[in-house]
């Protein structure tokens, strides 16, 4: 699974999928600091993950 | 998780409603949530001619998109800052969101000032943050009441609202207490100021930004690193993460039973703006922030200034 962290544009590769909230624990991230996206769809904390997935991780906090 | 109004698959979970929707009924949920600020708080009506300031980013470019669905009359204004490439980049994004929504849109550039912010940040200690909030602050207010607009709104939104009240509770800023909420009426030189946002968190603006398509800045801007705004909101992110619910309760619990205490006590013992003696803006001090700021760059650059001397 390919996962982009944006604003960064950091990509990560990471074998395992589960579902959304189990990749963000992983990645240290709350579900309410980030938009979880694939195919430009929004994902809830319970989606499923495939490995084949591309998902895009977006920080929502505003800084300046 | 399903959506809690049609049970359709849901794309966004909120917590703290305890309630999950998909995409068209959580645009129906977020312009709730905006109708029922402005007409609780009684923040404008469709008589007022509201000026919106757009960063550029999801929180105002969401707000004022919003706004123009509910038919108010709006018009955008964008301060260029001149960081490099970052401000090049939200201008862009605010040109083109009214381009295409058809949002009338004047720009101000901090340059043509002489008040570029990364100039200013040589020039001072304190965080170049609360220097660009003043300055934004000033030509916002200054541009409404030069060009007949009633009311002045601004994106922020209840993260926003929650850091900055932890913050002035953690000082106990009677001032500031006093002065906070998503409504400051006009007064003594200042135009209304609304914040139509402030029951939406950070989260819900990004999610209403995206499912709407509108095209936001997403990248923070350069010199915003270690600001201290950005500590507290991630300490109440963990707080609204263990007890949801949590930032609401605390900032609406702050307007409905501590706001008009720290009001009385700053209207005893504050001070009444008078105009600033060099530019008419309504300030406490004598001369004006904005003013002191060219004050000190325009001291500071001559004092740097070689000299040189005839042999």
């Amino acid at each position: 699974m390919q996962i982009l962290l944006e604003p960064e544009n950091k990509v990560l590769t990471l074998d395992r999928a589960g579902n959304v909230c189990t990749l963000l624990s992983r990645l240290g991230i709350r579900p309410g600091q980030v938009l979880v996206i694939r195919d430009r769809e929004l994902l809830t904390p319970d989606r499923k993950l495939n490995p084949e997935d591309k998902i895009t991780i977006r920080k929502i906090v505003s800084r300046g | 998780m399903k959506c809690t109004r049609c049970r359709a698959k849901a794309a966004v979970a909120l917590p703290r409603h305890n309630a999950g929707f998909c995409p068209e009924c959580f645009l129906v949920f977020f312009s709730r949530q905006v109708e029922k600020a402005i007409k609780d708080k009684k923040l404008f009506t469709n008589q007022d001619r509201i000026l919106v300031a757009l960063s550029g980013g999801k929180d105002s470019l969401a707000l004022a998109r919003e706004l123009q669905n509910m038919e108010y009359d709006v018009t955008g204004l964008h301060i260029d800052l001149a960081i490099p490439e970052s401000s090049e980049r939200a201008r862009g994004h605010v040109i083109r969101f009214c381009r295409d929504y058809q949002i009338p849109l004047h720009v101000i550039e901090l340059e043509r000032e002489d008040l570029p912010i990364p100039k200013l940040k040589k020039f001072f200690k304190r965080p170049v943050c609360s220097v660009c909030g003043q300055i934004k602050r000033y030509y916002f207010n200054r541009f409404a009441l030069e060009n007949s607009f009633s009311v002045l709104a601004t994106g922020h939104n209840l993260d926003d609202e929650a850091a900055r009240l932890f913050s002035n509770v953690l000082r106990w800023d009677t001032a500031y207490l006093g002065d906070q909420g998503p409504l400051l009426p006009d007064e003594q030189g200042f135009v209304r100021k609304v914040k139509p946002l402030y029951r939406l968190s950070e989260f819900e603006t990004a999610n209403y930004s995206f499912l709407s398509r509108i095209d936001y800045s997403f990248t923070p801007c350069p010199y915003s690193k270690g600001a201290s705004f950005t500590f507290y909101k991630k300490i109440l992110d963990e707080l609204e993460h263990h007890q949801p619910g949590r930032k609401i309760s605390f900032y609406e619990g702050f307007l409905n039973r501590a706001r008009n205490t720290f009001a009385r006590l700053d209207q005893e013992q504050g001070k009444e703006p008078a105009p600033c003696s060099c530019c008419g803006y309504p300030t406490t001090t004598g001369i004006c922030g904005v003013c002191r700021i060219r004050k000190t760059i325009s001291s500071r650059t001559t004092a740097s200034q070689p000299t040189f001397s005839r042999t």
